[in-house]
This record gives C-alpha cells, structure tokens and sequence, in this order.
C-alpha cells in the first residue's frame, strides 16, 4: 500500500492560490526529492502536510497510510508518523529540549497505547539517538533553539526526528544555511535513519544536499505546480541549466 | 573652550531665521475674551446663525474647564484677557484674483518660500496661507474644483458648504474634548478644509502655511479634512512667527476622517517661534489633532517634524474605528535652549484587525526637555489588534532631559502592542569614526542626527523632507556635549 | 461587631485607633515621627484614581469594609498548624511569624547565641534606639498608606546583619492573615539593616486563612551598606478574598548589590510599591517580577528607581499571565537624575492576556536628566506564540499541553532566576497548579 497519496490538492492563503493541483504518492523505503525555484510552493505544500492552519485547503485529498490526512489536527498528523523538519525551527525560551522530547515521545507512546517511558528509559533512548546524530549533549540541556546556530538547530531537528521515528519525513530545506560540514552531519543522521519502511520527502533549492541523501525520485515544482519528474539525474540536470528551462516549458504547456 | 564646546554655543545661539515682521495695516479685535469678542468674529466673518450658536456653546463650556497642567513643563499663568482673538490684514482679498493679497503679505509669504504667484506656484501643490487670523488665498481652486476637491479657507466652507461643516466639523473632537479645543471651537478665526469626495485620488499635495504676525495675538486655526470612500489625500501643514518677546498663543485644531478605504496622510513642520536662547518668548503651541477611520480599511498617518514653539503640547491621534484600519504616527522632535515639548499621540483600537504603528524620536539639546507621550489602547471587541510603537531619545550635552511617558491599555488576548524605546547620546567614537574619514565634526552631527531620523522623514513628501532636515542640522549641528 | 460599628467609615476608625494608640505614648523622637506621618495621612487621605500614581487602581475597593484593629495574642497558631500554611515547612532556613500583625515569638527560628545578625523585636516599646535611628529613613512618607503604616503599625522587628557576615541561612518572614471571627487591617513594619561587605538572603512569604477578607498594608525598609548583597523575595499567595497593599523601600550604598524576586501569585486585591533610591556609586539593582492572575483578581506593581549618582546599573524584568476578568497594573519608573551618568538601566514588562475579558495597562516610564546613560525600556503585551504551538503541535505534542508547556516555561524563566533554593521546587508546583 502506498504511504502518502495526494491527490490535486488545491491551498491558499488569503484568497491567494498557493498550491495549484499537486498530486505526488510516496511508497515506504523511497526517498523523493522536490525542487523549484523560490515562491514556487515547496515550502507550503510541507506546511499543509503537517497542518499548519494558515494556510487553507480548497480541494483535493491526501490520504496517510489509508487515513485522510487533512482531517487530522497537527499533533495527530505527529503521532500517525509525520515528521517535519522545519526551514525555521523555532525558539521556545524555557523549554529544555529534553522536557520537550520527553513530552513528544511519550504524547505519540500514548496514541498508540504504549506506557509512558520513564526517565532511564528515556535517558537510555536518547543517549543512543545522539551517537547516531553526533549530537552534543550539552545542546539538549539548554532552552529548545535558544541560541542555536543555524546548523545546531538543523541538527537539532534531525535529532528530534531519530527520537520520534518517523514513517514520513519531510525535510524543508533543511539545507539552507548550513556549511559543508554541517551538511554533511545532517544528511549522514538521515541516512542511518533509511529503512525499507519509511519514507522522506527532501524539500531543497539546490542539488547539493541530494548529493548526500540520494533519492529515487525528483520533482521540480514551479508555480504551485509539479511540473516535471525523473529520476535522480534531473537533480544534476538542474543544476547544469538552471531553472528558467523549467519555467520556459511551464509556460509554453500552458 | 574646546572646538565642539565653540560650535554647540555657535549654533544654538544662531538665529531663528524667520523672526522678521511684516509691516502692514491690520484690523485687530480689540484685547480680552467676552461673549461680544465671539459675535465680533462670526460677524467678521459673515458666518451662519447656527455656527455663532455653536461657537457660543463651545465659550460657555470652556469658561467652566480648568487649563490642563499634567504635561512635563512648566510656564507662567496664561491671561486670556490681555490678549487680541482676532487680527487681518486690513486690504482683504477678494479669492478672485491672487493679486488683490497686500503686496506686503505675499512678500513676507515668498521669502518664507511660499509663491502665491500663478508662475512660481510649487508643482503640484496646493497652498492654503493663513495670515494671522485668515485666509489670504488658496491656489489651484480650480483645478481641484475639476476633479471635485474641495479646497478653501473654512469661513468660506462655513459659509459655502454648509451641510459638510454640519456633519463633520467637530465630529472627531468636539468642543467639549479639551480646555484648548474648546477655546478654539469659540474663537477659530480661519483655516483649511479639504473634502476629496469618492474614490478620487486627490491629484496634488494639499498645503497651509500659517504665518503669525500680529503682536499679542492669539492664533487659533481650524482644520478638517475628509477622505469619502476610496479617496486619497496628502495634505501638508507649515508654520513660523516673528520674534517677539512676548509668548504668543497658538490653539489650533485638526480633525481628519476617512471613510471607507479612504486614506489621509497628514505632515507638519512645526517651526513656530522657539524664544530666544535665554528662553525669553516664543510660542505657546497647544493643539488637539485626531484622525478617525471612520470606514473599514481606511487609513490615517501623521507625521511631523517639530522644532519650534517654546511650549509643545500636541498628541495628534487616531481612532481606529472601521474594521482592518491602519493609523500611523511618526515623530520628531527637537527642543533646544529652553524649549519644552511634550508630544506623543493616541491610538484607540476599536474596529476589528487594525493595525498601527508609532514611531516617536526625540532630540533634546541646551536646558531643554522633551517628553513623549503615547496611549494605545485596545478595546475589549478589537480583535487582533496590532501596535508596535518605537520611541528613541537622543541627548545633547548634559542640561537638557527626555521622558518617556507610554501608556499601554489592552482588553482583549489577541491584541499585539510591543513598545521599545532607547536613549542614546551621540557617541564619541560615532563622530571620531567621521573625523577620521574626513568628515567634519558639525558635517558628522547633521549626518548622525538625520541618519537617527530618516524613518520619520522619508514619511515626508520630497519638499518638506528637504526643508525639515535644514531644519533640524540648524538647530542642531555641532552641539555635541 | 454591632452594625453602627461597622457602619463608621475607615478613617474615622483609624482615627480612633490613633488617639487610642497615642494615649499609651510618652513623648519621644520616635513618637514625634509618627505624629507627623499621622498628620500626612490626614491630610491627604487615601489615594485616589486622579492622582497619576493610582490611576488604574481605586483604593475604594478595599477601604470601604469595617475592619477591625486585631488585638494582640488573640490569634496564634500552633506549630502543627503553621506548618499545614504554603511553604510553610521549609527545612534549613531562620524564621519569623507574624499573626495578623503581630509577631508569634515561639515559632521563630532564629540563630543562637552572637551570631551573624540580630533580630530586636519592635513591639511596644517606641523608645529604642533602633527605632529612632531607622524607622521611616528610607520609606517615602508621600505615600498615604505609608504614612499611615508609620503612624499606625502594629508590630515588627528590625534585622541587623552585623559587618562582613555572611549569613548561612534564608532569612523568611511569614505574614499570615487569620479572618475567621472579622476583618482586620494588618499592619506589620519591619527594618532590615545590612552592615557594610554582609550577604544576606531574605524573603517575605504572605498567607492567609479565613472566611472575613483582610487589608494588610505592610511596610518593609531595606538598608543596604557598602558592598553588601541582599537577595529579597516577595511571595504573595494570600487568598482570593484578602487585600494588600505594601510597599517595599530600598536605599542602597556604593558596590551593593540587590536583587529582588516579586511573585504575585494569589490574593484579591494587590497594590505593590517598590522604590530604590541608590545613593553610592556602581550599585547593582535587579528587579524580577511575576504575576498570575484569574478570576477577578487586581495587582498593581508600581516601581520606581532613583539613580541619584554616577555608574549604577538597573535591570527589570516583570512577566505576567492574565485569565479570567482579572486586571494587570504595571508602572516602572526609571529616573535618572543630572550627576548619574554612566547609568545603565533596563526595564521589560511583558503580558500575555489568556482571555478576553482580562484587562492589562502598562506604562514603563523613563524620566532621564543626564546624556551619557544607556536606558531601554520595553513592554508587549500579546497571546501565545501560535508559531511556537504549532511547532510543538508538529511533534505530536497536543495543543493544550502545548500551552501548559509553553506557560510554564514562560513563568519559571522568573523563578529561575531566584536564589533561595529552598523555594523554587514548590513554587513551581504551585505556579503548574495555578496554570491548569
């Protein structure tokens, strides 16, 4: 069974049309890659999949694992296996990262009717999740984000995916910002995290990080829409000629 | 004495640059405030019965009201009883023709650098000049007139546009709102008025200059302007008065309203007469000014540039009635030798999804002191209410002081209001940083001084930008402490 | 209580209570002191919402019951009892109680022998030296009520933290208010003195219990001597039908350090007035402020820095949480007077308004004089951080835990900040089940 179906999915935000007919189905073990240039809608077809209520959704469907995604409420999307990492993850002075993992992990062990991890459990977990993450411990003492640099908190989202395992991954250009070494760490989380029953959805403007986690499938999105699929060699297609070939044929398709 | 000593001394001893007079015959309404001196103006001005009766009840009320005195200064009991309500050049124009205005009036109107001349008008900007007490002329009537606008002197709307001056004319502040407003709603002698009706966008700037000349004359001016539905309209406010060595009166009132999508965007330079350095004279400058967005998504702005009058007390506000208004003000300041200013404004949230935004900067030299007040508040029903107000003090030299008085009052959770405020004092190593680039101490000061007010004045259109920076590196560069 | 007892206004009461009190004085410096803070009080009367300083807050409220003068003795607690109060069985610390007013002597906790400090209780006894040299020097007797607490006090001690000593303990008074049979009018006083290089820590806890509301004007004098440190708290927990006002006067020699921790956490009707006056140089004032307000509940938190010399520093922080059709009240004021340059001083009161019918009025107010100083002030009001919800939201954590989560870490950053640790664990407790 297919994880993710979406189906012409149509969303808006203030009356202005953002999403403009996206269909995409995603099956467990592949990894697909979605790119565009700026304003094309990467961005909000990510926060639409986790729910952020911003932005309204005016037709289409997206079924997870068989449900219908787009009635869930954020949280639910989380606890189903949805992960997103965000472009901009955001600081909450006063919450430890842990008392914040803690609390996730244990919401999501409830949903599916499993006992709340105690403390040396959940120290147990988390030690082992940041060997595989190459996390600094002391980044998980301090208030979530606060401070962070922009790699730290890129790591930090990684890191917080490992926590959660997730069926779905949605990586939002989780890229942007972060120096090769950075990249590098982030991308080498993601890949130990690959498995046949799981999925990601790399969001990125540029081919680099795709040389890092390498995908099944690309898609270049332009203008609300997916406008061209291939395989992993459209990535280096993109980044030879650039995107305005794609916003030529766009235009001459339409 | 050190160099930067030499220049502070230099420039705020300079002189006030308007200070001349106008000799010219004037018909002047003979001292004091009585029922009689009321009659006395209306009568002058030819207005309706209903209007002296309006005038009436405003004196009656303000006779009972105590002058205000919470404001940060303090100054010598004001007699209203020595003092002349009513003055005008005797040789009154007939607005047919511009040159029937007393060649001695436009004189003093060009070397203040406003033409009343077909040729030399400014482009594109309407000019209203007030002397004294009246309207000396209005240009481009008939232009505006083309397009529907209404432009004139406010004897001529009471007289000519009755219903308007009905409906709105005390309808944002009533004569009963304040000790000044009421003296004003009794006593106004003239002004502007300005009605842009539907959906036009008023095609030029509309612009007043008011010129107080007369000695121990009060000046008390009126103002309303009306966007209707969809309109816009830029108007634009000057003025000076000569030195004298006595304190003169200015208790003006601007009332402004925008009905749906309509949009007003109001600008001062307030370059009344400041005393001399010893703090000898000036003008005592009182003024009630509100906008309210009356309509849904309209919006008010108010900018200024205050650096005149002795005494400041002015809080030009806005009510934010109709859903999704905006209102604005932006502010600067200056007050130097023993100046006071206490100046700040209003934002009432009462429509839904208003937004508004203040940003209030103030430069305090010499023994001044300079105080911003502000008051946001948010009522109950104002959902998602959004404020951010910005207020920064500047200090030159170590006598003068800056206040920061905000008042913020919120009633409902979704309202936003965020107030910042700094003070700083040009920083040495601001101006050795110039100096060693090879700009001059005085150069560095206007440089960091308008650098400091660059967004209140690029609110400003070009031509007042241009005058309100020479204007604050007059009265301000060099004085480094 | 007889009904035409009940019927005479406050101040003709405490008029009474005054010729009462004044017929068992003889004359004495201290006495001459209170005559003149009486004659003030007269004078002006209670405060009123015309007079910028109590705008927001109508006094009217909570002087229009018939309180009654409690006499001495008559409510004390049993140690058992004491100890059922909040925070009441802290472990480690020295202690003093205070029943409606008056101190309770056995349940205190003191050390023994010529240790650190001294503790001279007040009492009676308006003739002691203490009471002449320190009583009304740093409070600002402008203040009505704290003139009225001057003339009229009940009881109180006076903390003597003797030179360099650094005292090994928390220092924690106890006001607790007992209105089963009447109202009251509390008025406790006390003094704390710090000797020059001494450290001291130093909290003052309010409780109550009753069916009868209570009015407690209390008044507390702080003295701080050269290069000491006082870490002062103030935890009101009163119930929600007990009334204070107090008002909490800090004078502050050269090199002293203060910090202060003003939680407002429960009580009907507050009104809080802390005042710095720092007459030394490089003085170090903190100002931490939380406040947790439901129903109906009022607070106002005035407070006032003078930098009256050169190289001081002043930073404040004030949060609040507001529910209910509960009213916030906020008013610092920083002034910095011609000679204190070099001053530095911040102010930030941020409010975050949980329903629509709770109201908060803000005015952080800046009075400067002097043009080489660096001053910030800043206040918001505002909801909750809709993107920080949605952020924990996406990790499946539910919204109103989201929330509890988010507000909790938002009260704590204050507790946080507190040094007697004693204190922290179970005000955090109390600020989770408040939060609920």
């Amino acid at each position: 069974m297919s994880m993710l179906i979406i189906n012409e999915l149509h969303a808006s935000i203030e009356e202005r049309e953002i999403l403009k007919g996206i269909s995409l189905t995603v099956n467990p073990g592949e990894v697909h890659a979605i790119m565009g240039p700026n304003g094309s809608g990467k961005s909000t077809l990510a926060s639409v999949l986790a729910g952020r209520e911003t932005y309204e959704v005016t037709s289409g469907s997206v079924a997870f694992d068989g449900k219908d995604l787009l009635d869930m409420a954020p949280e639910e999307r989380a606890r189903e296996g949805m992960f997103l990492a965000f472009q901009y993850p955001v600081e909450i002075p006063g919450v430890s990262t842990t008392n914040f993992l803690k609390t996730a992990v244990n919401e999501k062990r409830k949903a599916v009717g499993l006992a709340p991890l105690d403390a040396v459990q959940f120290m147990k977990m988390m030690k082992e999740k940041m060997s595989l993450v190459q996390i600094d411990q002391t980044l998980l003492s301090r208030s979530l984000n606060e401070g962070f640099s922009g790699g730290e908190k890129k790591r930090n989202e990684i890191f917080q995916m490992a926590m959660l395992e997730p069926r779905l991954g949605i990586l939002d250009e989780t890229d942007s910002g972060l120096d090769i070494d950075a990249l590098r760490l982030v991308a080498n989380g993601v890949n130990k995290l690959r498995n046949k029953d799981n999925a990601f959805v790399v969001i990125t403007h540029y081919q680099r990080l795709l040389e890092y986690i390498v995908p099944d499938f690309v898609h270049v999105m332009y203008n609300g829409r997916l406008v061209k699929s291939g395989g992993k060699e459209l990535a280096l297609e993109l980044e030879d000629k650039g995107y305005d070939w794609i916003k030529e044929e766009a235009h001459e398709m339409a | 004495m050190s160099d930067q000593q030499k220049i502070l001394e230099e420039v705020t001893g300079s002189e006030y640059k308007f200070g001349f007079t106008t000799d010219v015959e004037m018909e002047v309404a003979p001292a004091g405030l009585t029922e009689d001196t009321i009659r006395f103006i209306s009568a002058k001005k030819e207005e309706p019965a209903y209007f002296l009766e309006w005038r009436l009840k405003a004196f009656r009320h303000w006779k009972k009201m105590t002058e205000p005195h919470w404001g940060y200064f303090k100054y010598d009991p004001i007699d209203y009883q020595v003092q002349s309500y009513y003055a005008a050049p005797k040789q009154m124009p007939k607005k047919a023709s511009m040159d029937e205005v007393d060649p001695e009036v436009r004189k003093t109107f060009e070397k203040l650098g406003i033409s009343l001349q077909e040729q030399k008008r400014l482009s594109g900007v309407a000019v209203d000049a007030v002397f004294d007490s009246v309207s000396v002329g209005t240009t481009f009537q008939k232009q505006l007139r083309d397009v529907g606008v209404i432009f004139c002197s406010m004897s001529e709307a009471i007289r000519e546009h009755p219903d308007l001056i009905q409906k709105y004319l005390g309808s944002v502040v009533p004569y009963s709102d304040n000790f000044f407003a009421a003296l004003n709603s009794a006593v106004f002698s003239d002004g502007s008025f300005a009605y842009v009706p539907k959906g036009v966008h008023c095609p030029m700037e509309l612009s007043t200059y008011f010129r107080m000349n007369a000695q121990n004359t009060g000046q008390f001016e009126r103002t309303l302007i009306i966007a209707d539905e969809g309109a816009y309209v830029s108007y634009l406010e000057g003025c000076t008065a000569p030195m004298r060595d006595k304190n003169q009166l200015h208790a003006a009132v601007v009332e402004l309203i925008a009905l749906d999508r309509g949009e007003v965007k109001y600008s001062t330079v307030q370059n009344w007469f400041p005393g001399d350095k010893d703090g000898k004279g000036g003008v005592f400058n009182f003024v009630t000014k509100r906008g309210l967005c009356a309509g849904h998504h309209s919006r008010i702005s108010w900018t200024q540039v205050e650096t005149g009058s002795a005494i400041t007390w002015k809080y030009p506000s806005v009510i934010l009635k109709g859903d999704h208004s905006h209102g604005e003000f932006y502010s600067v300041a200056v007050t130097n030798n023993h100046q006071q200013a206490d100046t700040g404004t209003k934002m009432q949230h009462l429509g839904k999804n208003c937004k508004s935004r203040i940003v209030a900067k103030t430069i305090s030299a010499g023994k001044s002191n300079s105080s911003y007040r502000g008051l946001v508040r948010v009522a109950k029903n104002a959902d998602n209410a959004r404020n951010y107000t910005q207020c920064d003090s500047l200090l030159v030299g170590d006598k003068c002081g800056a206040h920061t008085f905000p008042y913020i009052e919120v009633k409902n959770k979704s309202a936003q209001v965020e107030h910042e405020a700094t003070t700083s004092k040009i920083g040495e190593d601001q101006i050795f940083y110039c100096n060693q680039r090879g700009i001059g101490t005085e150069e560095a000061v206007s440089l960091i001084v308008n650098g400091y007010c660059r967004e209140v004045l690029n609110q400003l259109p070009m031509e007042f930008a241009v005058e309100a920076q020479k204007l604050l590196s007059v009265s301000l560069e060099g004085s480094v402490g | 209580m007889n009904t035409l007892e009940s019927a005479i206004q406050l101040p003709v009461r405490i008029e009474q209570w005054w010729h009462a009190q004044q017929k068992k004085e003889s004359a004495s410096p201290v006495i001459e002191r209170m005559q003149k803070a009486y004659a003030s009080f007269k004078t002006h009367g209670f405060p009123h919402v015309k007079m910028e300083d109590w705008k927001y807050t109508d006094v009217r409220k909570v002087t229009e019951y018939p309180y009654a003068w409690p006499v001495k003795n008559e409510h004390r607690l049993s140690r058992e009892y004491f100890k059922s109060f909040l925070l009441a069985g802290l472990k480690d610390v020295y202690r003093l109680v205070f029943v409606n007013g008056y101190l309770q002597e056995d349940l205190s906790i003191l050390p023994g022998g010529d240790n650190q400090f001294t503790v001279t209780h007040l009492g009676d006894d308006k003739g002691t030296d203490h009471y002449e040299e320190y009583l009304g020097r740093v409070a600002n007797m402008d203040t009505p009520f704290t003139a009225l607490n001057t003339a009229l006090h009940s009881d109180g001690v006076l903390i003597h933290i003797k030179k360099n000593a650094e005292v090994d303990k928390p220092v924690l008074v106890y006001y607790v208010a007992l209105t089963d049979n009447d109202l009251y009018l509390i008025q406790p006083r006390n003094i704390v003195i710090t000797e020059p290089g001494s450290k001291v820590q130093f909290a003052e806890i309010f409780v109550s219990k009753g069916v009868e509301p209570s009015l407690t004007n209390v008044v507390t004098e702080i003295k701080a001597g050269e290069g000491s440190y006082v870490d002062y708290s103030r935890i009101q927990m009163e119930e929600n039908r007990n009334f204070q006002i107090s008002y909490t006067g800090i004078e502050q020699q050269k090199n002293s350090r203060i910090d202060t921790h003003v939680l407002c956490l429960n009580g009907a009707f507050i009104r809080n007035d802390l005042h710095f006056t720092l007459q030394g140089s490089n003085c170090t004032s903190i100002m931490n402020g939380l406040y947790i307000l439901d129903d109906e509940q009022f607070l106002d938190n005035h407070t006032r820095v003078d930098h009256a010399v050169p190289n001081c520093m002043s930073d404040q922080l004030y949060k609040g949480i507001l529910n209910g059709k509960s009213t916030g009240v906020f008013n610092g004021k920083i002034i910095v007077h011609p000679d204190a340059q070099k001053t530095n001083a911040y102010q930030r009161n941020v409010n975050v308004l949980l329903s629509d019918n709770a109201t908060i009025n803000t005015k952080p107010q800046l009075e400067i004089f002097a043009d080489d100083v660096r001053c910030t002030h800043g206040a918001t009001a505002g909801f909750i951080d809709e993107e920080a919800i949605f952020y924990m939201q996406a990790r499946g954590i539910s919204k109103e835990e989201a929330r509890k989560l988010l507000m909790n870490a938002y009260a704590n950053e204050i507790v946080d900040k507190m040094n007697v640790e004693a204190l922290k664990d179970p005000l955090r407790e109390y600020i989770a089940q408040k939060l609920k």
